[in-house]
């Protein structure tokens, strides 16, 4: 028996700040989720698998779907003509509405409904599979629904399927040894985009996005081919990602201009897979500050722009250590008071208006906004300091 | 830590320079320019390093002119230990060297000395300078005090500073109330964004709109279908019955014109009836023509003429061709004739003296004729005789005689030339003479003759032509008088008859010849015919039983014919009427069953229109059919819709990144005023008990105390005991007070860096009697800390050991 087990698709997924890159690597880009998501489906084929597990974000979004459903549509027409089943499930970014799901797929495909439920196949090798899930209909929610899936049923192997996060209170909260309790023998996982494998025997797995979507999303993308032979479960990590992002650090010396900044960023870039780096370029308090100017005006993003290579500057920060003794003397003092600085109710507080907008509320309610507000505010005051303040 | 000696290298003015330093406190005395302030900052440089060559650094750098060496050393004690910190020319900073109880140690270690203060840290906390003074007091009130309740902080003038920089650059990008602020902008973007977006027509709604209105489409086009079929066959029956219907009308109308009433003649009546009236006819005919054919008198003897002469008339008839060929060569002859006859006239004409006796010139006859003439030629002879009878009567002598007998000898040979001459031409005239008689050309000249040759050929041919012509002529003459004596002989032709006519007479002849034979014939016919027929008794016969059927039937002959006719064209309706029945077939019942039968005609109609109708909706649906389909398709596309999608996801992280920007330029400023109370409010209770004491003393003791309240405000306490805050306090006060705190600060974090404090020439607005309460605080700071301090006033308090007086030279 082999099955693949994908998730966070993210079909229709924009991506941000691509626009002074050439048309063609925007294209190339805007179809990025698409050329991951054709990947998955050409592995089912060619490794001649029994079924797909989508667990749940296959679409960005729902609102205007038409394209991506079509998609899906063909992809699974085509996996039918291969005797490939589908088992589907709606996550919290494609969680299901009235009106979504306009074009129907061939009946290969399974969708699960808001409730737990489970659905049976005879694998080629003619082992009896479960597979158990449900989709969301709503897109928070804080019920711990594995409490509503049943326990090991009567098969040869039982897949359960979960959209959700470990102690997540807006989706679907669980825990690994709830997972492990119900005696399945795998836990196919979706909506981390981090690929993690959480336990083994029975593995319980997040396979991560298809396609990195932005410069968080580092590094190889994919999806987990898996062979189940004698009851040994195996795995097989299949990369999909046409794009990669990357973080880098370099670290400026006193004697770097923009010219050997240039060369040496330059060099990183010559990669063989198209990849998308965010560079930061630390003690950039050594630097002279036209240099850093320059920098921050664009001017090296811009000369990156033009050049042809696999990897593309997509961003590029300057990191400013701190430079006064002042600062390390009086440390106690800034960590004293920075418990009150960093306050994010505070910080909600500080701007109705700002805090009534959804994109700054969202970003404001981002697990890691507070460190990285914090971080970007010591390196501002790092850079502030620079020169010959009297 | 204490700075015990600077020896300078060379460092601006000074060169090769060694000073020693008191360990509490060192004044430093010198006019204006006098090195004061490169002294200090040789100090600095030394220890943090030379400034850098670039900018308004190089003022800073203090490279000395000569080509001396730059730097030099610091020498410092902290307890046991002395430092020893060298700094010469080099690289960025220069070339630092650093040695412990003069062991050179890793330059690293600098930082026990520095505690890892940079120049400018070190300027914001231990240098007191006029511009130190001077910022304070262009201070507003508001500022000072901020600046004062930050006196607990290092570098908190500083870090007020940067603070204020950050608060403006955060406004820079938003301002709850501002209008044109990027943040402000953005936001007012996404907004626009997000209404274009929603007014995009939901898409699934818009598909499945389509979708069904496609299925609607569908449905339609199938029941058109369905009823464009079964239109068609009404459309074919219709049409049909409306063809048909014309034939039933016929049908009908024939049916109207059959006389069911009339006699009925049999068949085989009529058909004898009518043969033997064909009979009678005939007969009657016969009779007629016997009459006709009788033969005259002058035919019978025309007749027995043509038997007794059958012969010689019927040889006239196969040779008529020949005698008309015969007559037509005559006609040719003659015309020839008279053409040549013609022709001679016309040579003759143009050669005059042309005569029919002239015969031609042979070769040789023409030759001699034009043979040249003799000729006398006697030039010679006569030259001679003239030349000799000349020169003889010139010369005498023998030479005379000589030529004398030359002369005659020339006049004898004329003599006989002539004679030769005389004789030629004699003979001459005889021959052309006999040549001319004997060809006839006696009465024209030789040239005449001549050129009458061609003439002469060209008469001859025509006379001989003409001979020939009129031999023919007379053969073909006499041969039609032959033919003409035998038509004569048979009676073809008369005497009188010319010959153009007898082919003619030929014809003319036969033609009455075969009349005749003719009406011989049929007379033989008739006869045997007559024979034949049962003559005049059958006719009665027949004419009997005509009588007996006209009779039968009660008609006479012409009204059984009418009779027949009429029966006859009731058959023929009756057939029509048969064939319209069967044509019609079943559909005969529906005409009899409908009254009016333009409504056949009416429903085709109808069933056209029905159909053209049918046709038209069709149409109209397979265009819908496409517009619905392609808008299908349109709906998948969604390049506009995307387009604001990337447009809202670049705004999105726009907005996010002006508000991060926003947001953390508040949060530094609001950090660093966080910190600087929270540091002052920490360090206050200490600095205070000893900023009270200097405070105390540079107030002459008009403020006794300094104390923090529960708000962590500062409120000073008068000698008679009246509190006051920072604001009230008068600006030179506030300045004392600032003065107090940063010295009782520098004691405060001694246990952090403990460097010295140096004071440039800070009080040089003092009046002297505040100068001396400066001094006076100076000495009780050094009691915990050292001091150097360059001044230009020198107070005479000064103890001479720890003053350092500097020489008056120019300063550059």
């Amino acid at each position: 028996m082999k099955f693949i087990h994908a998730a966070d698709l993210h079909l229709d997924t924009p991506f941000a700040n691509i626009k002074n890159f050439s048309k063609q690597l925007q294209n190339d880009l805007r179809r990025s989720t698409y050329t991951a998501a054709t990947k998955v489906f050409d592995t089912a084929i060619k490794e001649k698998v029994d079924f797909v597990i989508l667990a749940g974000d296959t679409y960005d979004n729902t609102d205007r779907s038409l394209n991506a459903q079509d998609f899906l549509k063909n992809q699974f027409l085509h996996l039918k003509e291969n005797d490939i089943k589908v088992y589907l499930i709606y996550g919290n970014h494609d969680y299901y509405r009235n009106d979504f799901s306009t074009i129907d797929f061939p009946e290969n495909v399974f969708i699960f409904h808001d409730q737990p439920e489970t659905f049976e196949l005879t694998t080629h090798d003619g082992k009896k599979v479960g597979l158990t899930g449900f989709s969301y209909y709503q897109r928070h929610i804080d019920q711990q629904v594995i409490n509503d899936y049943p326990i090991r049923g009567n098969f040869d192997y039982q897949i359960g399927i979960l959209h959700g996060g470990i102690g997540d209170n807006n989706y679907a909260p669980f825990t690994v040894p709830e997972l492990i309790a119900k005696g399945y023998d795998y836990w196919a996982l979706g909506h981390i985009h981090k690929r993690q494998i959480l336990n083994q025997n029975p593995y319980v797995i997040y396979p991560g996005d298809t396609q990195g979507r932005n410069p968080n999303e580092t590094g190889q993308k994919g999806f987990y081919l898996v062979t189940v032979l004698n009851q040994q479960t195996t795995l097989d990590f299949i990369p999909s990602s046409s794009y990669l992002f990357e973080q880098k650090r370099i670290v400026a010396q006193s004697s770097d201009n923009l010219a050997s900044l240039t060369t040496e960023i330059g060099r990183q870039l010559e990669v063989d897979v198209p990849t998308l780096f965010t560079y930061q370029v630390e003690s950039a308090q050594v630097l002279d500050q036209e240099v850093v100017a320059a920098i921050q005006r664009g001017d090296l993003i811009q000369h990156f722009e033009r050049q042809q290579s696999n990897g593309y500057l997509y961003q590029l920060k300057l990191k400013f250590s701190q430079t006064k003794q002042l600062q390390e003397i009086d440390a106690k003092y800034w960590q004293d008071s920075a418990k009150q600085v960093f306050d994010l109710d505070d910080i909600k507080d500080l701007d109705a208006k700002l805090y009534s907008i959804d994109v700054i509320r969202e970003h404001l309610n981002d697990p890691d906004f507070l460190d990285e507000i914090k971080d970007q505010t010591i390196n501002l005051i790092n850079q502030q300091f620079i020169g010959d303040k009297q | 830590m204490k700075l015990i000696k600077v020896n300078i290298y060379g460092f601006g003015k000074w060169i090769d320079q060694q000073f020693d330093i008191a360990t509490d406190y060192q004044v430093i005395f010198g006019n204006n320019e006098a090195g004061k302030t490169t002294f200090l900052n040789f100090i600095k440089s030394i220890l943090f390093g030379f400034a850098s060559g670039r900018g308004n650094n190089k003022f800073a750098q203090y490279r000395p002119k000569k080509g001396t060496s730059y730097g030099g050393e610091l020498e410092f004690i902290d307890g046991q230990t002395k430092w020893l910190v060298r700094r010469v020319d080099g690289k960025g900073d220069g070339d630092l060297s650093l040695f412990r109880d003069g062991q050179q140690v890793p330059n690293k270690l600098l930082t026990q000395i520095t505690k890892g203060f940079s120049k400018a840290d070190f300027e914001s906390t231990h240098v007191f300078n006029d511009e130190t003074m001077r910022s304070v007091y262009q201070m507003d009130e508001q500022s000072l005090e901020t600046e004062i309740l930050s006196l607990g902080a290092l570098g908190s003038k500083q870090w007020l500073s940067v603070a204020d920089d950050l608060e403006k650059a955060s406004g820079d990008v938003y301002k709850s109330r501002g209008m044109k602020q990027p943040l402000i902008l953005s936001i007012k973007k996404y907004q626009k964004l997000l209404q274009e977006r929603a007014s995009f027509e939901n898409q699934q709604a818009k598909y499945r709109k389509f979708q069904d209105k496609i299925i609607q489409n569908r449905q339609k086009i199938n029941q058109l279908e369905n009823d464009r079929t079964q239109n068609q066959v009404s459309l074919n029956r219709t049409k049909i019955l409306a063809e048909k219907v014309a034939t039933y009308q016929n049908y009908q109308a024939t049916l109207r014109d059959i006389d069911q009433s009339a006699t009925k003649i049999s068949e085989t009546e009529y058909n004898d009836f009518v043969n033997h009236e064909q009979q009678i006819e005939f007969i009657k005919q016969v009779n007629a023509q016997q009459e006709e054919n009788s033969i005259s008198v002058e035919e019978d003897a025309f007749m027995k003429n043509y038997r007794a002469n059958q012969a010689d008339i019927d040889y006239i008839y196969s040779r008529r061709n020949f005698v008309q060929n015969t007559i037509f060569q005559i006609e040719q002859l003659q015309e020839q004739l008279r053409k040549s006859d013609f022709e001679t006239d016309q040579l003759q004409q143009n050669n005059s003296n042309l005569t029919e006796e002239m015969t031609k010139l042979s070769v040789d006859e023409i030759d001699r004729l034009q043979a040249p003439k003799a000729k006398l030629n006697l030039n010679m002879p006569v030259a001679v005789v003239l030349v000799s009878l000349i020169i003889a009567l010139v010369l005498s002598g023998p030479i005379r005689w000589v030529l004398i007998a030359m002369a005659i000898l020339g006049a004898l040979y004329g003599g006989y030339q002539y004679q030769q001459y005389r004789t030629r031409q004699a003979s001459e005239v005889d021959t052309d003479k006999t040549i001319s008689s004997q060809h006839h050309f006696s009465n024209v000249t030789v040239e005449e003759a001549l050129s009458l040759q061609t003439a002469i050929d060209q008469l001859a041919e025509k006379r001989s032509q003409q001979n020939d012509l009129q031999a023919k002529l007379d053969q073909s003459e006499g041969e039609l008088q032959k033919w003409r004596n035998l038509y004569q002989k048979v009676g073809i032709i008369s005497n009188y008859d010319q010959p153009d006519d007898f082919v003619a007479k030929v014809d003319e002849y036969f033609n009455k010849l075969n009349q005749i034979k003719g009406k011989l014939k049929a007379l033989d016919q008739h006869k045997s015919q007559a024979d034949s027929q049962s003559g005049k008794g059958d006719l009665a016969k027949l004419q009997k039983t005509q009588k007996e059927i006209l009779a039968k039937y009660q008609m006479d002959s012409e009204s059984f014919e009418t009779a027949y006719r009429k029966q006859k064209a009731n058959q023929e309706r009756l057939d029509k009427v048969a064939a319209d029945k069967k044509y019609l077939g079943a559909d005969w019942d529906v005409f009899t069953q409908v009254d009016d039968l333009t409504s056949f005609e009416t429903n085709f109609k109808n069933a056209q229109q029905k159909a053209s109708q049918l046709d038209s909706q069709y149409n109209d649906l397979l265009t819908e059919k496409g517009y619905l389909e392609s808008s299908l398709k349109q709906v998948f596309d969604d390049r506009a819709y995307q387009q604001v999608v990337d447009d809202l996801t670049d705004t999105k992280e726009t907005m996010v990144e002006q508000y991060d920007e926003w947001l953390t330029n508040k949060l530094a400023s609001d950090w660093i005023h966080q910190m600087l109370m929270s540091a002052s409010e920490r360090r206050f209770p200490k600095m205070i008990e000893r900023a009270k004491k200097y405070f105390e003393t540079l107030t002459d003791g008009n403020y006794s105390g300094i104390e923090m309240t529960s708000e962590h405000n500062l409120c000073l306490v008068s000698a008679d005991k009246m509190t006051y805050d920072v604001h009230e306090l008068s600006k030179a006060t506030t300045v004392q007070l600032y003065i107090s705190l940063r010295m009782a600060f520098v004691i405060e974090i001694s246990d952090i860096v403990d460097l010295p404090i140096l004071i440039d020439d800070a009080f040089v607005d003092f009046d002297q009697d505040r100068l001396q309460k400066v001094f006076s605080m100076i000495e009780q700071v050094a009691a915990e800390h050292q001091i150097i301090f360059v001044t230009a006033n020198l107070n005479k308090n000064i103890p001479n050991d720890h003053v350092l007086k500097l020489e008056g030279e120019k300063d550059e």
